[in-house]
């Protein structure tokens, strides 16, 4: 074609259209990335929708429990509503719902509580009902805690107590003992009472009690079985009690840092004057090691006790058969882990510089970890895997993992806030998820094959369903609450979704 | 002098000698080359001043009617008395003429060679306009295409861009950022600055490197007429500036503020401290600039709840470093000459950057910029060529002296220790077939390279420009604006970051005309569209979990929580009918437009997207040298999300807006002339009305339970009264 001058001038239409054509198709950007991501994320998002809902209205949360038979159950709390008129009617509803491979799937076969708040444990649901309407003035109307065990069928035991502010300590490994305790009530009295309803016993308020410095030293823990309730007073005075009987033991004024031998037989305890054993039969303390001990590290593994004292970690026997010693010369700031075979996986970051459990991570001479939190070695024992960059509020960090034999480390997915190892060695992951949004996700990534699956899109939590190959998914649908869906592993040799 | 006399003197009169200067009243500048006549009985004179504003005069003996005139100074009459057989001495001081009575300055298209549609703003409407706080950088704010969707602070979106895609240049420096914390004024000294030029969009490939509007400012050197100097005294801060012409003709300016709005922050909240300073530096020799500037800004809150998140710190050892800190610094040699049609401006740029978020932890950035420009100007070609490069190294710090570190890594990829490498080339040629017809064709080329990413654009535009009658002037344009992953709010040493999120890509395109109308008046209209693609958005409202836009996965900590990836497009139209001169002038500036961003959901109102923004500027010069300005600035509210019944998992983003705003604006300046200085009370009531700012929604708690259902305003109701004296020589 041939053009005049006039067609050629800078404002005729051809040579505009050429113009414009020019300016699309020049405009265009590269990115090299040498930087791939090690692991890349196979498939494509896998949306909530397909897998069963357990709840019905938005859930706050869920927490597995085991029935008396070993069947898990989950226990799900809802979210309060927006319509909230009039506020004193909201109560606590928990749905409990049975999840064994017996069950149905779908989540027909539930119990639904109510009280007026409610606490879940791992084997009951703790149903509190303090005096309502014209009673609840009445300081003598007592309130009524029920011990309630899903199962089929279910179990529930109501106890009644003095009404006010309580504070309910249980006993989570067993859920055999609860303590019912109001300190600003008329009757301030501690009542242990065994879940079965077969014992009951008071105690006179811990020493201090009335005291607001010395109200907060307070504590109440169960030994493993539940067969012992431990009160800790103002003056830090230690008294074991029975939950059987009204036997008592006085175990003296001993120092925050306590832990349990294992088996259960004595309390270890840490402070400047060094590590004792104390005797849970009265019988007296064992100096384990005069060194002065530092709280900061203070961990039981097998046989062998590990603290801090100074810059070094020591170690000593629970039994006192062998003298303490020094485990690991220092500095170190903190102990993550002890494994017979590799040594210590420890920080020279102490815990009040990132905050606890965060740090630099070492085993042996090697620095494994920049600034991270949560070091463990895998199942199998040649890897660790730990959340790296996770000095963090938002509690997140990134995945990597690192082979020990040859020291060899790689990033595994970014933003992580939870894992979990399967049997065969794949990890479900939480990734995305510095902030609570649509975008967390649960994969699973398969290190052998450096590889990761989608496993469902907007999950922001998981806990596994023991007995079975499922999981639970928090589901996030809103500011509210989450939706619980129960979501199949998949398995190794799945192709890609 | 220059002396003409008409007549001569009559040799019998007894004489008298007059000797005589002229000066700026006011200040102690001399007024040369003034014109001076001089009427004796019936004797008449005529002559010139001198460089230094003498002249002497013999004269008959007798009142002597002295008449001094100069361009841009009202003309002086004056009866001086002159004795015969001695020396009379006589100062003339001449008042300047008011801005709007010198000769007009139109919009200054011939001051910069950048083409685009944009706004030039300068001399004294830039520290006078109601609302600007006299300072000039605030005044963008009061223009079309301009939204500002958070009250009280300068946070510009420019045509529904992010902020944080909005270019900041002073003198061709890159700033980092114009504005002190938050009531804080501009980082530059007003008497610094010369002119503003305002490009929302569609501008040429010489400005790279942001896909939003640009703010260019070109500061002032010293001037050649003498010594100036200046003090000012506001409520919040005090500042100065000094200019010096030297001896072989280099010239200096200093200036600089101090700020201290600790009182005014805590009429708002008590918790809140806020200090800052900057100062300025620049020197002329022939075509050498030297530069040198600088700013410095910390915030502290007394409370350390509020950035621990309510949880009291466990004790004074592990307090976390409750300071904000910003500070960035230039040093820029750039050196302009001219040989024929060739002109030439190249230039290095050193900084300094460092930002301290709270507890401590944050970032230093140390930069080398290179960067010339080569123009060949002909009378209907000119054609540039540019080439721009930066070398930057950033280190992760924390400026804190206590033991405590607490979430470094909540800065996420923000502080990430790294090298990074910027280069650039432009190419803008401008044809002019026809007299007042023109087209721009220009390209760039920019890359980025920082740890093991490199990123490649290439940018191409198009505008074009016609004056099709003296009174009318078309304009269009389209282009293709790439910038690397920047965060939504620009801070000091925050750059050149997480490049593997790619490029920002905007297309940019603009139709308008400017109208010529009698009586000093113009009017503008312009209609744009703009297609955003992977921008960097900041979140305003954190609260929606469901339909929103997730954070690039790469990113971590702070930057993922306030970044989002995002398309989305903004179209609208921007009116401006603008008073130049004249006892009053002002203008009504009038936006119509919408923001829209791809959420989860679908395509919603971007979290600032304004549909109407009105801004009436207007400024009266009265007598007794008084200037009375008012503005009035009307804005729809921005959405925001309210949970919708009856569990929120429904519920679609930015559903509702809040209230519309409408802020008044006063302000009066009162000078005084005396012999050698000026002395100038001002007083600026920004929200004269009271009215509330109001920045969300909340949701109250009653005990334990967030009462969603009853969703109220997050606001408060503010005014800053600005008081200030200046005085000047």
């Amino acid at each position: 074609m041939r053009l005049s001058d006039r067609q050629r001038t800078p404002f005729s239409p051809f040579v505009l259209s050429l113009w414009l054509l020019g300016l699309g198709a020049s405009a265009c950007s590269w990115t090299f990335d040498d930087s791939a991501p090690e692991v890349p994320l196979l498939g494509t998002p896998i949306p909530p929708e397909q897998f069963v809902k357990l709840n019905v209205e938005p859930a706050r949360d869920d927490l597995i429990l085991t029935d008396r038979d070993g069947n898990p159950w989950v226990a799900i709390t809802a979210a309060a509503p927006l319509t909230l008129i009039p506020l004193p009617q909201q109560r606590d509803t928990v749905h409990l719902i049975r999840l064994d491979a017996e069950a149905p799937t779908d989540g027909r076969e539930r119990l639904d509580v109510t009280a007026d708040h409610t606490l879940v444990s791992y084997r009951a649901v703790y149903l509190v009902e303090p005096p309502s309407g014209a009673a609840k003035s009445d300081p003598s109307q007592p309130t009524a805690v029920t011990v309630f065990f899903p199962g089929v069928p279910p179990t529930a035991q109501t106890f009644m107590f003095p009404s006010g502010s309580e504070t309910l300590n249980i006993d989570y490994n067993t859920d055999e003992s609860f303590v019912y305790w109001v300190p600003k009530a008329k009757d301030p009295r501690v009542f242990i009472t065994r879940t079965d309803g077969s014992f009951q016993r008071t105690l006179p308020p811990p020493k201090g009690y009335d005291a607001p410095e010395s109200l907060g030293r307070i504590r109440f823990f169960f030994d493993g079985s539940g067969e012992h309730l431990f009160v800790q007073d103002g003056d830090r005075r230690l008294v074991s009690y029975s939950t059987r009987n009204d036997k008592s033991v006085d175990l003296g004024v001993q120092p925050v840092a306590l832990l349990f031998s294992s088996p259960q037989t004595a309390l270890i305890s840490c402070a400047e004057g060094g590590v004792k054993r104390v005797a849970l039969d009265g019988s007296g303390e064992v100096v384990l090691d005069s060194a002065p001990c530092d709280p900061d590290i203070l961990r039981n593994s097998g046989s062998r006790i590990y603290y801090k004292s100074g810059a070094d970690l020591r170690s000593a026997a629970v039994d006192g058969s062998a003298p303490s010693q020094v485990a690991l010369m220092g500095p170190v700031g903190q102990l993550f882990a002890v494994s017979p075979k590799w040594g210590f996986v420890y920080s020279l970051d102490g815990p009040i510089t990132y905050g606890s459990g965060i740090g630099d991570g070492w085993l042996g001479d090697w620095k494994f970890m920049q600034r991270g939190r949560r070091p463990g070695f895998s199942g199998d024992g040649t890897r660790l895997r730990w959340l790296e960059n996770a000095a963090r509020s938002d509690n997140s960090g990134d995945l990597s993992s690192a082979t020990i034999a040859d020291r060899q480390a790689g990033q595994l997915a970014r933003n992580v806030r939870t894992t979990s190892e399967l049997a065969d060695g794949r990890v479900l992951a939480i990734s995305n998820a510095a902030f609570k949004g649509t975008q967390n996700r649960l994969i699973v990534i398969d290190e052998a094959s450096r590889t990761a699956r989608w496993v469902v899109d907007s999950a922001r939590d998981f806990l596994r369903i023991p007995g079975t190959q499922d999981l639970l998914v928090k589901i996030i649908v809103g500011q509210l609450g989450f939706d619980i869906r129960r979501v199949p592993i998949p398995r190794a040799v799945d192709p890609a979704p | 002098m220059l002396g003409c006399g008409l007549n001569a003197v009559a040799a019998a009169d007894p004489l008298g000698q007059l000797q005589a200067r002229v000066m700026v009243r006011g200040s102690i500048v001399a007024l040369g080359g003034a014109h001076v006549q001089v009427r004796s009985g019936a004797e008449s004179f005529e002559l010139t001043a001198d460089d230094q504003g003498r002249f002497t005069l013999a004269l008959p003996a007798g009142p002597a009617e002295v008449t001094v005139s100069a361009p841009g100074h009202q003309t002086l009459h004056q009866r001086t008395p002159v004795s015969a057989g001695t020396l009379n001495r006589a100062e003339y001081l001449l008042r300047p003429l008011p801005a709007y009575r010198r000769p007009f300055e139109a919009t200054v298209r011939a001051g910069t060679l950048n083409e685009g549609q944009h706004i030039s703003l300068g001399n004294e409407e830039l520290r006078t306009l109601p609302g600007g706080l006299g300072d000039p950088f605030r005044v963008i704010g009061l223009l079309a295409g301009v939204a500002t969707p958070l009250p009280l602070l300068p946070v510009f979106v420019v045509r529904g861009a992010s902020p944080g895609m909005n270019g900041f240049f002073l003198d061709g420096i890159r700033v980092p950022q114009l504005f002190h914390l938050l009531v804080g004024g501009g980082v530059v000294h007003a008497r610094f600055v010369e002119q503003i030029d305002f490009y929302p969009g569609v501008y040429d490939a010489s400005f790279g490197r942001y896909a939003g509007g640009i703010i260019d400012a070109k500061t002032r050197p010293a001037g050649t007429d003498g010594y100036h100097g200046e003090l000012e005294l506001r409520l919040y801060d005090l500042s100065a500036a000094v200019e010096l012409p030297l001896p072989h003709g280099v010239r200096v300016t200093v200036s600089g503020h101090y700020g201290y709005p600790g009182p005014l922050v805590h009429a708002i909240d008590n918790r809140i401290d806020v200090s800052y300073w900057d100062y300025q530096l620049r020197l002329d020799f022939r075509g050498l600039t030297v530069q040198a500037l600088g700013s410095y800004d910390n915030l502290t809150i007394s409370d350390p709840s509020i950035i621990t998140g309510g949880a009291p710190a466990a004790s004074s050892d592990s307090r976390p470093d409750s300071s904000f800190r910003q500070t960035f610094h230039r040093l820029q040699l750039r050196y302009r000459a001219q040989r024929g049609r060739l002109h030439v401006e190249t230039a290095a740029v050193g900084g300094i950057d460092e930002l301290t978020i709270f507890q401590g932890n944050g970032v230093r950035k140390l930069a080398l910029n290179l960067r010339a420009i080569f123009a060949l100007l002909w009378p209907r070609l000119r054609l540039r060529l540019g080439l721009d490069t930066e070398l930057s190294r950033f280190t992760a710090q924390n400026f804190s002296t206590e033991p405590v570190r607490v979430h470094p890594d909540d800065l996420g990829d923000l502080d990430g220790s790294r090298d990074g490498v910027v280069a650039s080339a432009f190419a803008v040629a401008t044809v002019e077939p026809w007299r007042g017809i023109s087209a721009t064709a220009s390209a760039r080329v920019d890359v980025y390279h920082a740890g093991t990413v490199t990123l490649l654009g290439i940018d191409p535009r198009l505008q074009l420009r016609a004056r099709l009658t003296d009174w009318l002037v078309v304009h269009g344009g389209i282009g293709y604006y790439q910038q690397p992953p920047s965060f939504p709010v620009a801070l000091p040493g925050i750059d050149t970051f997480a490049l593997n999120l790619g490029l920002q890509h905007a297309v940019q395109g603009a139709v308008g005309e400017e109208l010529k109308l009698p009586a000093a008046l113009s009017l503008s209209v312009t209609g744009y569209y703009q297609s955003y693609r992977n921008i960097n958005d900041v979140v305003i409202d954190f609260s929606p979990v469901a339909c929103t836009s997730p954070p690039p996965e790469s990113l971590s900590g702070y930057a993922a929580q306030i970044t989002r990836q995002v398309a989305g497009q903004s179209f609208g139209m921007e009116a401006m009918l603008r008073r130049h001169s004249g006892r009053v002038t002002g203008w009504v500036a009038y936006t119509l437009s919408r923001a829209e961003r791809a959420f989860s959901c679908g395509l919603r109102p971007a979290d600032y997207d304004q549909t109407h923004v009105l801004n009436t500027v207007l400024q009266v010069r009265l007598p007794w040298n008084l200037l009375a300005g008012a503005r009035l600035f009307v804005s729809t509210g921005r959405p925001v999300t309210q949970l919708q019944l009856p569990d929120g998992s429904g519920t679609l983003r930015n559903n509702v807006r809040l209230p519309t705003t409408v802020q008044l604006d006063v302000r009066i300046d009162r000078e005084w002339l005396f012999r050698r200085f000026a002395f100038i009370v001002f007083l600026e009531v920004v929200n004269a009305t009271f009215s509330e700012a109001v920045f969300g929604l909340a949701y109250p708690r009653e005990g334990t339970i967030t009462r969603y259902d009853q969703p109220v305003l997050n606001g408060f109701r503010w005014i800053i009264p600005s008081i200030g004296l200046r005085g000047r020589f």
